[in-house]
């Protein structure tokens, strides 16, 4: 898993993990043996804003924090040492040149000739560390800095037809 | 019409004719009926996928894209979609907003129209193959590689127009309900649907009404505008579809085309969550015996649900950017927007615990049902969060951490509270209480259990770029795949206690009755299941150990060269004896290549039109293809 799937299922466990026990509180509350009394309905009400305001700062928070990481407008800034041409059609993948060297900063010209495919790159240890949708007669780019040597994997993460999951092909990365 | 005011009844309410209150209850019946029919079908072929791609009933790679294209649409507009539509008139019944000639009539058609539809989506892709995916990614459905025809296309195309014909027509149905005499205001159309939208809680003065607006009516009315704004673009892709399907010359630029797919893609997944909040709204506070919790938040929150819920779209599509386009721009404005939309949820979900919160909450099966329901509503409403995230979605655009995801809200959510609203509805639709509420326990826990069971595992597999849409999945996820088959099984077996306590029910069988037979068919469902997994068990180890011992030595060059051949070259050329038959290029049998030719063809790519790619296989693999192909061409 990428260092990317470990935040998610960090935050993601965590987050569930504390919602799930505080609904499952409040459900528990209703039991017969729970102190039972009522809660001041204005009081609640009242908390409602403060809640909304508690779940608009989160969302802030997560935005400010993740905004500025997008990977688009990377072409602009770019100074690629090595430029790779992928063409994907229905099954296949042409990648010119097959080999390309690692730590170099490389832009992926991606065109698809029939139908919309999605280029998805899977390092040596099978991570998926990259991926870009392509739709037919446009150019996509992809900018990426490929660091680890070995046989990277190239498989369609678009749905394109019959032979879809077999729709994958390696390129070599050297040191 | 102010002593009518003053008695708390609507002021219009006498000068209008309603529909009688037995035709409505006909009308919900016959949504419930068809939704849950088409709910047994659909989960039925969500199951076999999900064994297909565990390999213990391996489908044909067509069949398998046919099937997930039935139960995408199947399970997601034929069911649980179809479910709430129908619901939602029941639910505004019971709040005092009752049904109009027009109305009436609109919700009629909306039924035939839907029936309709998804009669034509089950013949084009189980009988004609069609296999594009619900998302029918244009320009795909004209590139079937053989598997369907353009006719296929243009009749499935059709099909899917007729249910978004339903979906406005009852957006039509709804509306004209809201703003009807329930209301109770004098004031002209446009205020009276912006009362309805739950306005005059923020501008009681600009907005009045004789009575306080039911919570429940707000987010079926923020549905019921948003669903037509949002299904208009694809009904005009569908119509070109339609029409390239008869004049092939016609196109539409697939950019633009996807653009307008989830245009319509995201506000259609909130035509279930919308009406599935407005059974919460009305059946919490019944069963907890006290008002809704609500304040002013729940007005504002539903105002941006309103606006929000229709320039978001562009989140489906993070991982489209083309050069010279503004879709990155685009794309980048729709994560802060998507985050707005989270308010409906969580303010919902706040002010629904807050109303169980120390309440004396009755534990009807709904009322279990709805608790359930609103759990995976916060676990799955987070997953959602992580998809809305570019940097995240980078990571799971695409794969089965999607397929979790929304098995989890659509089925593990609103799913959940559409078998909620059967059980709280049914008794009083047809006069006849639940044949037994032991059996409605049995549905909710074999479904929660087998349910997270299966959406787990779906999560992880993404996480570890598992992709979605694959028949067959890569080995490395084979072990994950597989521990999700009981699960799979322990839902289905759920489903059969449901359908088994329906059926009961409409022939007003009695609970004294059932209580003693009772016992029996928990002990036969037990042991069935015990089988069931057993054998499944028994079977996946034996495909586990059948499947490796042959590769592990004894495979000849020729079954190899078979075996590649089948998989790479197979969909595009015919060649009898490996029985493939694809059309895309040549016709191996006619043409009988020397094995040169074909390592030429193979190292070189196509020579014709030019469309096959040199190397689909290489080296020692291009040489068994070849040897293989030149010693069978033709025979």
């Amino acid at each position: 898993m990428t260092s990317t799937g470990w935040a998610i299922v960090g935050i993601y466990t965590a987050v569930t993990l504390i919602g799930a026990v505080i609904v499952l509180y409040v459900f528990r509350s209703t039991r017969v043996g729970f102190k039972v009394r009522v809660a001041s309905r204005e009081k609640l009400e009242k908390r409602e804003g403060y809640w909304g305001v508690a779940v608009v700062c989160f969302m802030v928070a997560l935005l400010a924090g993740t905004i500025f990481s997008v990977p688009y407008f990377t072409s602009d800034a770019a100074e690629p040492g090595q430029v790779v041409d992928v063409t994907g059609r229905q099954y296949a993948w042409t990648i010119d040149p097959p080999t390309i060297k690692a730590g170099v900063e490389t832009e992926f010209d991606i065109h698809a000739t029939d139908v919309s495919h999605g280029f998805g790159l899977y390092d040596p240890s099978g991570k998926l560390v990259k991926q870009v949708n392509v739709l037919p007669g446009i150019t996509q780019l992809l900018i990426a800095t490929l660091d680890e040597p070995g046989t990277w994997t190239v498989r369609c993460l678009e749905y394109c037809g019959l032979d879809h999951h077999l729709m994958e092909t390696t390129m070599e990365v050297e040191p | 019409m102010e002593s009518h005011a003053a008695a708390g009844i609507p002021a219009i309410e006498a000068e209008v004719t309603t529909i009688a209150e037995s035709r409505v209850k006909r009308l919900v019946l016959a949504y419930i009926i068809a939704s849950t029919a088409f709910f047994f079908v659909s989960g039925l072929l969500g199951m076999l996928l999900r064994e297909s791609q565990a390999d213990l009933v391996r489908l044909d790679p067509g069949v398998f894209y046919s099937i997930m294209t039935a139960h995408g649409l199947g399970a997601f507009v034929a069911w649980a979609a179809f479910a709430v539509m129908g619901a939602s008139f029941w639910v505004l019944h019971e709040v005092g907003f009752p049904m109009r000639r027009l109305g009436f009539a609109l919700a009629r058609i909306a039924w035939w129209t839907m029936v309709i539809g998804v009669v034509g989506i089950v013949i084009t892709t189980l009988g004609m193959g069609f296999g594009g995916s619900w998302v029918f990614l244009y320009p795909l459905p004209f590139f079937s590689t053989g598997e369907w025809s353009d006719t296929a296309t243009g009749i499935f195309s059709a099909a899917v127009l007729l249910t978004g014909v339903s979906i406005l027509t009852w957006c039509g149905a709804i509306i004209h309900t809201v703003v009807g005499p329930g209301l109770g205001s004098d004031r002209g159309p446009l205020n009276r649907f912006g009362a309805s939208l739950g306005f005059g809680y923020l501008w009681p003065k600009r907005f009045p009404t004789s009575r306080e607006l039911p919570y429940p009516v707000i987010p079926l009315a923020v549905i019921g505008i948003d669903m037509i704004i949002a299904t208009l673009p694809l009904a005009a892709l569908l119509v070109v579809m339609i029409v390239q399907s008869i004049d092939p010359s016609a196109s539409i630029d697939p950019l633009l085309a996807k653009n307008m797919l989830w245009f319509f893609g995201h506000p259609v997944v909130y035509l279930l969550l919308f009406p599935a909040v407005a059974i919460y709204y009305l059946l919490i506070p019944r069963y907890a015996n006290k008002k809704l919790v609500a304040g002013k938040a729940v007005a504002i929150a539903w105002f941006v649900a309103v606006v929000v819920n229709v320039i978001v779209w562009a989140h489906h599509i993070y991982m489209d950017y083309p050069d010279g386009t503004i879709q990155a721009a685009l794309n980048t404005s729709m994560q802060p927007l998507t985050f707005a939309i989270t308010l409906p949820s969580a303010i919902s979900l706040y002010s629904l615990s807050m109303t169980i919160w120390r309440s004396d909450f009755q534990w009807t099966p709904a009322a279990k049902f709805l608790a359930a329901a609103m759990l995976s509503w916060l676990v799955a409403g987070l997953s959602g969060v992580v998809n809305a995230t570019i940097v995240f979605n980078e990571v799971i655009h695409n794969t089965m951490w999607i397929v979790g995801h929304f098995h989890n809200m659509a089925l593990l959510n609103i799913g959940m509270v559409v078998f909620a609203s059967v059980y709280a509805f049914l008794p009083k639709l047809i006069g006849k209480e639940w044949y037994s509420e032991k059996l409605s326990n049995s549905h909710l826990w074999l479904t929660v259990i087998g349910g997270y069971g299966m959406c787990i595992p779906m999560l992880i597999q993404g996480l570890e770029g598992a992709p979605r849409r694959y028949a067959v999945l890569p080995e490395v996820y084979d072990t994950l795949t597989q521990l999700t088959v009981p699960f799979v099984l322990m839902m289905a077996l759920g489903q059969i206690v449901f359908a088994y306590n329906l059926v009961q029910t409409i022939r007003g069988k009695t609970r004294a009755a059932g209580e003693t037979a009772l016992g029996s068919l928990g002990l036969t469902a037990t042991l069935f299941f015990a089988g069931v997994v057993l054998a499944v068990s028994a079977l996946a180890l034996d495909r586990n150990d059948a499947g490796e011992t042959p590769q592990a030595g004894a495979a000849t060059t020729a079954d190899a060269g078979q075996t590649l051949f089948t998989d790479k070259c197979g969909s595009c050329h015919t060649l009898s004896a490996a029985g493939t038959s694809g059309t895309v290029g040549p016709d191996l049998d006619q043409v009988k290549p020397s094995s040169e030719a074909v390592i030429t063809a193979i190292e070189n790519g196509g020579l014709g039109s030019g469309t096959m790619p040199a190397n689909i296989v290489s080296g020692e693999e291009a040489q068994q293809v070849a040897d293989y192909v030149s010693k069978n061409a033709g025979k």
